[in-house]
C-alpha cells in the first residue's frame, strides 16, 4: 500500500545544509554587532527587546540551552513570578496575564511571562547564541570594551586535558553584562585590575529594587550592567524572588546603551 | 593669646537667611559667610564630584574611601543641582578632608562648613555612628545630623517599627525651628571652644557645650541655654569686647 505523504520530500542533506548554512550566515553576520548582551535572563531579554525594537543589531549570549534565566520560576522551585508596581506596565506591554495579590504586588505564571518575554525579544529581532559561554572580554584602546570571547558551553564542561578548544571573539560597540550575581563580564575586568566590584549585600527587597534600576549604567567604557549584576558591582542589597526591577533595569540599560551608541 | 577676627562660615547649599542672622546674634564673634556656596564649585568639577562620592559609606565595616563609578558622580551632581538630601551617609573625616581641599589652603580659622549631608564616624564599638558635628581644621556641622543623630527614647524606636509616621507624631523627640537654630548656634560655640582649647565639649550636662548623645540631653541643654560657670569664665577671656 502506498501511503500518502504528509510532509514535503526533503532529505537529511538538505536538513543539515539548512541548519549549518543559515546558522553560519547568521553567526557570521553577528561576529560584529552593535550590542552583545551576555545573559538571557529577564533584564538581558528586556534590554535586547527594547534595543532591537529601536533598530539596533543585538546578539544575546546564553550559556544554557534554554533562555529566560530564573524568570521561569518565581522562587523556591515554584513557578509563580512576582512583580512590584510599576512593573505591571511591562507585563501589559508583553501581554502577560497577571493578578494583583495585594496592592502593588502582581503575580503571573512564570512559564507564560518568560515565554512572552523571549518571544517579544525574538519578534523585535534579537538573535541568540545559546549553549555559548562567555569566556573573556575584548579590549581596545584605553581599555574600552569592544566585544566578547565565547566558547561552546559543553567545551567548558569537559576535562581540560581533552579539550584544547580555542574560543572565538565577537565584536560589539557596547557589551551588556546581564549575568546576574556572577557579573561574569565585570569580573573579567576586575581580574585585570580595571574595575573593583563591591559584592552584593543581604536581601532587602524594598531597598534593592529601586537601587538596581537607578544604578543601571555604564561602569566602564563600552560596558553596561543590568539586573543583579548591578548589585554585585555597586554593593547593593540582593532583592530575592521578584522581577520588576529586572525588567525595568533591562529597559534602563537599553536607554543607556542607545545614548552611548548615539554618541560614538 | 590666640585671637580671632572672624568665624569663617561655608555652606554647601544656600541656607535660610534667618539662620545666618540668628547665628550672628548668638555667636560671640562676627561671622564671615563665604560665597559662593560650595555646591556651585563642586558641580563644575568632576574631580570634586569624585572626591565627594568617595566619602560615601556603603557598608558597616568600610575602612577606605570608595572608588566611585560614573553614575555615582552623576548622582552627586544631581543632588547638588536639585538641592536634595542624598540618601547616603558620608564618612565625616574623609568629608572634612574634602571640604578642606575645597576651601583655600591658607584658610583663616576657625572655619565651619554647614552641610545637609548625614555624616558618621567609626566608633570604639567597631561600627559607624551618625554625628551632628565633627571638629577639626574645618568643622563640619550636619543639619540633618542634628535631627537624626541623637538617640531617641526606646518608645520612639518601638513605635517606629510599627508606624514611622505615628512614631514621629507621638514622640517628643522633635525640635522646633527655634530649638533647631539654637542647637546650630550651640555647635558654633563648641567649634569656637575647640579652636581655643582643643576641646569642644564640657562634661557638665547643663552646659551648652555638653556632648549630647540623647535627645533628652539636647532638650535639657536647650532649656538651660547657657554655659557652665567655668566656660562662662573662659568665654569672657576669649571673647572679651566681642
Amino acid at each position: 500500500m502506498v501511503r500518502k505523504k504528509i510532509f514535503s520530500s526533503v532529505g537529511e542533506k538538505e536538513v543539515t545544509r539548512a541548519i549549518t548554512e543559515t546558522f553560519l550566515k547568521q553567526f557570521s553576520s553577528f561576529s560584529e554587532s552593535e550590542v552583545i548582551i551576555v545573559g538571557a535572563g529577564p533584564s538581558g531579554l528586556m534590554a535586547g527587546r527594547d534595543l532591537a525594537a529601536s533598530g539596533h543589531k543585538v546578539l544575546i549570549i546564553e550559556r544554557n540551552n534554554y533562555l529566560g534565566g530564573g524568570f521561569w520560576i518565581g522562587g523556591y522551585l515554584m513557578n509563580k513570578v512576582t512583580v512590584r508596581s510599576p512593573g505591571e506596565k511591562i507585563l501589559k506591554e508583553l501581554g502577560v496575564p497577571y493578578q494583583e495579590y495585594v496592592k502593588g504586588l502582581l503575580v503571573a505564571d512564570g512559564p507564560h511571562a518568560c515565554s512572552k518575554l523571549i518571544a517579544a525579544a525574538c519578534d523585535a529581532g534579537v538573535k541568540f547564541a545559546n549553549l555559548s559561554i562567555f569566556d573573556d572580554i575584548i579590549l581596545r584602546e584605553n581599555n574600552r570594551v569592544a566585544g566578547v570571547v565565547i566558547n561552546w558551553t559543553p567545551v567548558s564542561a569537559m576535562p581540560r586535558e581533552i579539550t584544547c578548544v580555542d574560543p572565538i571573539g565577537l565584536e560589539a560597540r557596547v557589551v551588556l553584562d546581564a549575568t546576574g550575581h556572577d557579573a561574569c563580564v565585570v569580573r573579567k575586568l576586575e581580574a585585570r585590575g580595571l574595575i573593583k566590584t563591591r559584592g552584593f549585600g543581604a536581601m532587602w527587597v524594598e531597598e534593592s529594587e529601586d537601587a538596581v534600576v537607578e544604578y543601571t549604567s555604564e561602569v566602564h567604557p563600552g560596558l553596561v550592567v543590568s539586573g543583579m549584576a548591578v548589585s554585585t558591582v555597586f554593593g547593593l542589597p540582593r532583592m530575592g524572588p521578584t522581577f520588576g526591577s529586572m525588567l525595568l533595569s533591562g529597559r534602563r540599560a537599553a536607554e543607556v546603551i542607545s545614548r552611548i551608541l548615539k554618541k560614538r | 593669646m590666640i585671637s580671632i577676627k572672624y568665624l569663617n562660615l561655608w555652606t554647601e547649599q544656600k541656607i535660610a537667611p534667618d539662620l545666618v542672622s540668628y547665628l550672628e546674634k548668638k555667636v560671640p564673634v562676627p561671622i564671615r559667610l563665604a560665597r559662593p556656596e560650595l555646591s556651585r564649585r563642586i558641580i563644575t568639577r568632576p574631580d570634586f564630584l569624585k572626591q565627594l562620592a568617595a566619602c560615601r559609606l556603603i557598608n558597616h565595616q568600610q575602612s577606605e574611601p570608595l572608588n566611585p563609578y560614573k553614575i555615582e558622580l552623576e548622582q552627586e551632581k544631581k543632588f547638588l543641582q536639585e538641592n536634595r538630601l542624598p540618601p547616603f551617609v558620608y564618612e565625616a573625616n574623609w568629608l572634612a578632608n574634602f571640604y578642606q581641599s575645597l576651601v583655600s589652603p591658607g584658610l583663616p580659622r576657625p572655619a565651619i562648613v554647614l552641610t545637609n549631608r548625614r555624616i558618621a564616624t567609626f566608633g570604639d564599638d567597631g561600627r559607624y555612628h551618625l554625628r551632628y558635628a565633627l571638629y577639626g581644621y574645618v568643622t563640619i556641622i550636619s543639619l540633618s545630623g542634628i535631627e537624626q543623630a541623637p538617640a531617641r527614647s526606646q518608645k520612639y524606636y518601638q513605635l517606629k517599627l510599627l508606624d514611622p509616621l505615628l512614631a514621629k507624631k507621638l514622640s517628643n523627640d522633635q525640635l522646633t525651628k527655634k530649638e533647631f537654630y539654637q542647637t546650630v548656634a550651640n555647635l558654633f560655640w563648641q567649634a569656637l571652644f575647640y579652636y581655643f582649647t582643643g576641646n569642644p565639649f564640657c562634661e557638665n550636662k547643663n552646659c551648652l557645650l555638653y556632648n549630647f548623645h540623647w535627645y533628652r540631653e539636647l532638650k535639657n541643654i536647650l532649656q538651660k541655654n547657657k554655659l557652665c560657670p567655668n566656660h562662662q569664665r573662659l568665654a569672657k577671656k576669649f571673647f572679651a569686647g566681642k
